[in-house]
């Protein structure tokens, strides 16, 4: 006798934030913040039904300019970039892709990018005193993002100002917050547990670690500002060990992505525990990824028994556990 | 959606210069499409089956063979590229024509192009184009040695080349912009393609042409008619990225604005010297 095996399309594939601040996704899904601009273009490179949340690239309160070229580069096994957060500002920002937001078919957040408390409060106050034009979902905190307090370093660089600049955030908004890390992190587990305390919502391990790369021809780093961000298969590793130490936590729900470039790379950050996908360059090369990693999972959840994607979550670190 | 990859087929791996390969595509449904400036993403498959979608400029077009050569760009690491390894009848998957076609005025008659080894891959179908075009063309060429130029068999031979290395084994020694005071007037467009030092080197040497009233045994004076293209465009090489405009990675920023390469470069008018500047002054 063989155990009834569950329809793959039967497979829920939602995924839910309940509580004070609930937020809602169709799809397993977070196309990562830069990948697909601001809002206006995304629709012509993915299809968004495939998408339950989209994050825009990176908003600050006033324009930054960006970096110099060559801004990014092909690396042994992925890409660095060095893109400088450039942006014309958080008004400017609005009035271009609000529209496209209000259209659009999947939840939106709005990355913000501050690098002091200060800049940070009047850049989410601006968001919400436009609340009715903009209709985010959500926050995306990113701490990848240079810190004026912390001397250029990352937020994420310090568990004491990160916490900080969670709870800025936190009293500014009743929005969901979703804190963004790289692998580099100290301690994704002590930082899961202090942006829970400090009000997020989700923990995106899902940012790009640093990396540096001389160029071999010239007398020169590879990239204009020296230092970039790494993508690609090189640091699927590392982001994955990131995702499990963050996942024992249990402190908040996991999006966690970096260097995904199949379903079969989706399902790994799945079994180390995280709870949502987020993809990133892979994009340009493949539009239809996020179909095809939604899809990947409802058939491996059914192929297990299971009737939920979030029945994927995890499941390596409880083998582990038991061991 | 953003324009779908087509398949293309590989017909032949061909060098440019010493390290600087090229690849000879079968790839019909673009051919049409494709001018001087334009460039095709490669959507290539590293090992694990992560891909990029790669910037390699159009070289050259065969109408009648439907055959489009594209050259891979060097890359930071100094590696070879694993796409020079393919074998003839691989199939590869391409998005073009990127970016704009670069801007030649029809008033213009005479043409000074100005390249470095890196830049070569973005202005030899411009040259070759122009010649067909019955348009005069002086090409300002440098590099390092004389062997790590490109061969002059690559280009038409109505082209008047003039060779610049850094060692002097060859033609001038020093830059390609220290020859473009004598060829400054005679042009009615410059282009110029390469490396930074070399653009800025252009730049200024243009700037100074600009404000010197003298004219070279070559010269002759034009007016420029408002509207035309820009007197001196450069050209500004990028690696990869979407190929859509969105993800920053190819913006490049002066004084005249934002400028996406893959949208509207590779081609961009140099800061102060937009159209008209040096003529009409």
């Amino acid at each position: 006798m063989t155990a009834e095996r569950t329809s793959p399309s039967s497979v829920e594939a939602r995924f839910s934030l309940s509580g004070q601040r609930p937020l809602q996704l169709e799809r397993p899904i977070v196309t990562a913040s830069g990948v697909l601009g601001f809002g206006a273009e995304a629709a012509e490179l993915v299809d968004l039904r495939d998408v339950g949340l989209f994050v825009t690239r990176g908003v600050s309160l006033a324009a930054r300019g960006g970096a110099g070229l060559p801004r990014m580069v092909e690396v042994p096994g992925g890409m660095m970039h060095a893109i400088g957060r450039e942006n014309p500002g958080v008004d400017e920002v609005i009035d271009r892709h609000s529209a496209a937001w209000r259209a659009t078919p999947c939840a939106i957040a709005i990355s913000l990018v501050a690098a002091d408390l200060g800049s940070l409060g009047k850049l989410i106050a601006r968001l919400e005193s436009r609340a009715d034009l903009v209709g985010a979902d959500a926050y995306e905190l990113d701490l990848t993002v240079s810190s004026d307090v912390l001397g250029g370093s990352r937020w994420e660089s310090s568990l004491e100002e990160s916490t900080r600049f969670i709870d800025a955030a936190r009293d500014s908004t009743e929005l969901p917050l979703i804190v963004k890390v790289s692998p580099d992190v100290v301690t994704p587990a002590q930082l899961a547990g202090a942006a829970a305390d400090a009000g997020a919502d989700l923990l995106s391990v899902s940012g790009s670690p640093v990396g540096f790369l001389p160029n071999r021809t010239r007398a020169a780093s590879a990239l204009a500002e020296g230092e970039g961000e790494l993508s690609g298969p090189l640091i699927r590793p590392r982001a994955l060990a990131a995702v499990a130490n963050a996942a024992t936590s249990g402190a908040l729900p996991i999006i966690g992505g970096g260097g995904i470039g199949s379903p079969a790379d989706a399902l790994d950050y799945f079994a180390a525990g995280a709870d949502l996908i987020s993809l990133g360059s892979a994009l340009w090369a493949d539009a239809d990824l996020p179909r095809a990693v939604t899809e990947s999972a409802r058939r491996a959840a059914a192929s297990r028994g299971g009737s939920r994607v979030a029945d994927l979550v995890g499941t390596a670190l409880r083998r582990a556990t038991t061991r | 959606m953003g324009a779908s990859p087509v398949t293309a087929q590989l017909l032949a791996v061909g060098e440019l210069s010493p390290g600087r390969n090229t690849l000879l595509l079968r790839v019909p449904e673009l051919i049409a499409t494709l001018r001087p400036g334009h460039a095709l993403h490669l959507v290539h498959a590293e090992a694990g089956g992560y891909r990029l979608r790669r910037v390699a400029p159009v070289t050259k077009i065969d109408l009648l063979a439907g055959s489009v050569e594209v050259a891979l760009l060097p890359r930071a690491d100094g590696g070879r590229d694993s796409l020079a390894e393919l074998m003839a009848g691989a199939q590869i998957a391409v998005v073009g024509p990127i970016g704009q076609p670069i801007e030649i005025d029809s008033a213009s008659q005479q043409l000074l192009i100005v390249s470095d080894g890196e830049g070569f891959a973005w202005v030899r179908l411009l040259a070759a184009s122009l010649i067909s075009a019955g348009l005069s063309v002086v090409l300002l060429v440098e590099a390092r040695t004389a062997a790590e130029l490109p061969a002059a068999s690559l280009l038409p031979e109505q082209v008047e080349i003039v060779v610049a290395t850094e060692d002097g084994s060859l033609g001038h020694q020093g830059s390609a912009a220290d020859l473009m005071p004598t060829y400054a007037d005679w042009a009615d467009q410059v282009i110029a393609s390469g490396e930074r030092d070399l653009l800025n080197a252009v730049t200024s040497a243009a700037r100074a042409a600009s404000s010197i009233d003298r004219t070279t045994a070559k010269g002759k004076r034009r007016s420029r008619q408002a509207g035309a293209a820009p007197w001196l465009q450069l050209l500004i090489s990028h690696e990869i990225g979407c190929g859509s405009g969105v993800c920053g990675g190819c913006t490049f920023s002066s004084a005249n604005g934002s400028v996406r390469l893959c949208r509207e470069g590779p081609a961009v008018s140099a800061p102060g010297l937009s159209a008209g500047t040096k003529r009409d002054s």
